[in-house]
């Protein structure tokens, strides 16, 4: 049983401990308020900050996002919110693309923890991206006819937050909904995230699912696909307990404090906040890829 | 139930009964007792000294994971915990595949059977590797 001792730059492991424990509590928190978990940022922090090499920072990150999901899903899906028959129908994409994700990074890439770093940066930008051009997209009435949705029975109904009023949905676009899912659930084995900054949009967007309805199916999801992930890096021997837990315990907390007080926060700083760190990770990450900072 | 008609008021109740209450309740109790497990294990991690930030690596061989419960090791109540969370959703699909074949729902049978299966081979690979 080896021993990983991680350290702030030249703080007391105490230190360096209360550190960490803040870093992740705002991740999930800040993840919390703006709907996306906190992975996107626990990963880059654990390794720019903390030096922690890229693969065990992936497991950790993995770890954490299992518990902010089955955490934030419980109540939604009780509500009725949650499309529980489209999540199960996507989860077989996201699975599949959670293990491949996660076997290829411990296998052909176990050596390699600089492709993990650059693979990691067209993600983060992307996921900026996205985080910047993201609204609200209304459903409609009568989208193109999906077979697949209707034998499947993939449509809901929900309770228009601002109207309150019981709206129904149709689903469409079954096909690039599970080619989206499968890419979400590659970049959550690969890297660790939860990839509802995917399958959301992905959701609203191309299949007609309103985005409250999007958002709490991919929280739900999410659980699934990086179990796929996490137990692979569990038994590959990844996940530094150590790390794990105080990750883990702040995150957990960091999302019930995002999601208490999420309908305070100022969306569209976060938004600008979220979208400044990610690009500055993404710098950061490539320097470090290319060998120009420690 | 063809769901062509959009404008109708009622949609029918779409997954068996009881499901969504099951997986509720399912996912709370994972993640308490999976937070209990983790924060007993940090604190007698921080207790013990052994934890700046500090880590076993790995996992655990399951033999001697009792004893070392019974005797405080903070490593086996980590492990418990991270387990406990990583099974959780595993969990959570085969309870759904039992609700869809009681109501002999064939397609979601199907459905969660792949999803489970995936993650049994998840295991699977993690445990043979």
């Amino acid at each position: 049983m080896g021993l990983v001792i991680v350290t702030l730059g030249g703080l007391s492991p105490l230190l360096s401990l209360v550190v960490l424990l803040a870093v992740a509590f705002a991740a999930g928190a800040v993840g919390a308020a703006l709907g996306v978990g906190g992975g996107l940022f626990l990963v880059p922090a654990l390794v720019l900050l903390f030096g922690v090499d890229i693969h065990v920072a992936i497991a950790a990150s993995i770890v954490s996002v299992i518990a902010t999901s089955s955490a934030a899903a419980s109540n939604d899906v009780q509500s009725g919110l949650t499309n529980v028959r489209l999540a199960m129908f996507l989860e077989t994409a996201t699975a599949v693309g959670g293990l491949v994700g996660a076997v290829v990074a411990v296998t052909i890439l176990a050596a390699h923890s600089n492709i993990l770093v650059f693979a990691f940066v067209p993600v983060v930008l992307i996921a900026a991206a996205l985080m910047a051009s993201s609204r609200d997209r209304d459903v409609v009435p009568n989208p193109p006819d999906d077979p697949l949705a209707r034998r499947l029975r993939l449509e809901g109904e929900y309770v228009g937050p601002l109207t309150g009023i019981r709206r129904s949905y149709r689903v469409t676009g079954t096909r690039v909904g599970l080619v989206f899912a499968g890419l979400a659930g590659i970049s959550s084995g690969l890297l660790g995230i939860g990839g509802g900054i995917f399958k959301v949009p992905a959701m609203n967007t191309l299949m007609n699912v309103p985005l409250r309805v999007a958002t709490a199916t991919s929280t739900f999801m999410i659980g699934v696909t990086a179990a796929a992930g996490a137990l692979v890096y569990l038994f590959a021997g990844d996940v530094v307990l150590g790390l794990v837990a105080p990750v883990v315990l702040a995150v957990f907390f960091g999302t019930i404090v995002g999601r208490a007080f999420g309908h305070h926060a100022p969306v569209g700083r976060l938004k600008v906040l979220f979208v400044g760190v990610l690009v500055l990770a993404a710098v950061l990450m490539v320097a470090r890829g290319v060998g120009a900072i420690p | 139930m063809t769901g062509s008609d959009a404008s109708r008021s009622v949609v029918p109740p779409p997954e068996p009964p009881g499901l969504r209450d099951a997986v509720g309740h399912l996912l709370r109790v994972g993640v308490l007792v999976s937070g209990i497990f983790l924060f007993v294990g940090f604190l007698l991690a921080v207790l013990r000294g052994t934890a700046g930030i500090a880590g076993s690596v790995g996992a655990l061989p399951l033999r001697g994971l009792v004893g070392a419960l019974g005797a405080g090791d903070p490593w086996a109540y980590l492990f418990v915990g991270v387990a406990v969370l990583a099974a959780t959703p595993v969990i959570r699909v085969a309870l759904a595949l039992e609700s869809f074949a009681r109501v002999r729902d064939r397609p979601y049978v199907l459905i969660t059977g792949f999803v489970l299966l995936v993650l049994l081979s998840s295991l699977a690979f993690g445990v043979v590797s």
